[in-house]
């Protein structure tokens, strides 16, 4: 497995019983990239983010995140993580839930405190208010807030942009643009075409498991005239007359 | 670890679990000292006098009731903690999260059973001082029972409750909070049936086919200690000998539910609707 790959995928068969969620599936990530995954409900997206952060132990196929094996503890303090649905203790409030993510991740108290109140600021979070009380919107903005913390080499973003509103979805984007300036990688599983388009360089789309098609989105781009198009072509539904 | 730690004691306290098993054991001591104390009085006023020409019940009784009514606010404590505190950040849409901490999956485990031992040291304050307060403090200046022998019942109980809460989150991890409360149940039953049967030889009574009973006995003598907890405080108080097998059995079931808790921890436990 290569230095420079922040994750590579060979031949992984992920099951659930006897369901099979992802099948024969080889992918990989390049450092400083970002990896765009989309398919329809029940591909494989998740199952496949499952495998890589090794939450799932995949039947067969090979699998290496930074250089190690996936779920390894060490390599979660270089990881963000944001599931489609997670919830953050609902006895905490905002600020001490990101402080106890800080604490494993960030060792400079000043650092935390600091990253900690940019966070609250951006992702405009309630200082006192408990999670419990929080909307479904809010919780999901405490998920994102701490996969933040600690400058990580690898953001890993399921269904982000669930539950939020408009403007949180721009600050967002703008703060991930940051993020891939400063050379993070990034994978983000969306059904917002457009917004994956926008953040992503590579683009993997899947079906029932299997992946279809892994190209720069420059050349889907150029070759279905959109992503739109190009998704749609390849999980077999024409839109404007496109085929793959 | 610090870290973990105050995310435990934050959760015990904000959930008021603390609050209500310190309530709860004080409630329990109190009434049950109390009404030690009132039959003592009662003796001694129109029966002690005639009969005994004092009271059969004293401290050394009071401290022995204390000790066994601390078995149940113990165990109740171990449920609570063990069935829906511990499971609490690795369940569900938490357990996901939680996975992705950058710790040791073996601190998990360290750091639920230092929040229980922290837990279990101010339930055997709350003992002590509802002991205080029904009997008077000085009466701990002349106990009849060697502190030693209280020590020795207050360790037992506490690898017990220690024990206790692994296999209850065990039994929540893999099985779910309402089955193990019914798994918990019939355990308590049959190892106290299994115990009253064996300790006092009512075996003898009932009919059983040849080889039957050497089997269930030496399946019971490797099985967690619990129907002996009785016993051997009842021991401690009659017969100060320092008998370490059980203590053992503890110390090995302890180590046992602590390293299955912690392979639950492998992978996080997903809910069906989220095996996208």
């Amino acid at each position: 497995m290569e230095k420079n790959f922040v994750f590579q995928m060979q031949e992984v068969r992920v099951c659930y019983g006897r369901r099979s969620a992802v099948d024969s599936l080889s992918l990989s990530l390049e450092r400083g990239r970002s990896l765009g995954m989309l398919g329809p409900n029940g591909a494989g997206k998740t199952s496949t983010l499952r495998a890589i952060l090794g939450m799932v132990k995949p039947r067969r196929g090979q699998i290496s995140v930074m250089g190690g094996p996936p779920g390894d503890p060490k390599n979660f303090q270089k990881i963000g993580f944001a599931p489609e649905e997670g919830s953050p203790p609902e006895f905490l409030t905002a600020p001490e839930y990101l402080s106890l993510v800080a604490e494993f991740k960030i060792h400079d108290r000043a650092k935390r405190k600091e990253e900690i109140g940019d966070l609250v600021q951006l992702f405009e979070l309630p200082l006192d208010k408990k999670i419990r009380d929080y909307s479904k919107g809010m919780k999901r903005r405490v998920v994102l807030a701490q996969t933040f913390l600690g400058h990580p080499e690898l953001l890993v973003l399921d269904e982000p942009l669930n539950g939020l509103d408009p403007l949180l979805i721009i600050k967002l984007r703008k703060r991930l643009e940051d993020y891939m300036k400063d050379g993070g990688s990034l994978v983000f599983s969306s059904h917002i075409l457009a917004e994956v388009e926008k953040t992503c360089s590579v683009i993997a789309i899947l079906r029932e498991g299997s992946l279809l098609c892994s190209a720069s989105t420059s050349e889907l781009v150029s070759r279905f005239g959109s992503i739109e198009n190009a998704f749609a072509s390849y999980v077999g539904k024409e839109i404007n007359g496109h085929t793959p | 670890m610090g870290t973990l730690l105050k995310q435990n004691f934050r959760h015990v306290l904000r959930t008021r679990v603390l609050l209500f098993a310190l309530a709860l054991s004080f409630f329990v001591q109190w009434a049950g000292l109390q009404s030690l104390k009132n039959f003592t009085l009662h003796l001694e006023g129109d029966l002690g006098s005639f009969f005994l020409g004092r009271s059969n019940f004293g401290e050394r009784e009071g401290i022995f009731l204390a000790l066994f009514l601390h078995l149940f606010t113990g165990t109740f404590l171990s449920a609570v903690y063990g069935i829906w505190v511990v499971p609490y950040l690795h369940q569900g849409d938490r357990s996901q999260l939680t996975f992705t901490l950058p710790i040791s999956k073996w601190k998990f485990p360290l750091g639920y059973g230092v929040t229980m031992l922290g837990l279990l040291f101010l339930l055997h304050l709350v003992m002590f001082a509802t002991f205080g307060f029904v009997f008077g403090f000085r009466a701990f200046m002349s106990l009849a029972v060697p502190w030693k022998v209280i020590a020795v019942c207050l360790v037992v109980e506490t690898l017990a409750f220690m024990t206790l809460m692994f296999a209850f989150a065990c039994s929540a991890m893999a099985f779910g909070q309402i089955p193990t409360f019914f798994i918990g149940v019939f355990s308590f039953f049959s190892l106290q049936l299994a115990a009253v049967l064996f300790r006092l030889n009512l075996e003898k009574l009932v009919e059983f086919e040849s080889g039957f009973l050497e089997w269930s006995r030496f399946i019971y003598n490797k099985l967690p200690p619990m129907g002996e907890l009785v016993f051997d405080l009842g021991t401690q108080f009659s017969n100060p000998t320092w008998n370490d097998k059980n203590i053992w059995l503890w110390l090995v079931w302890l180590s046992v539910f602590a390293s299955i808790f912690r392979l639950t921890l492998r992978y996080p436990r997903l809910t069906r609707r989220s095996e996208g």
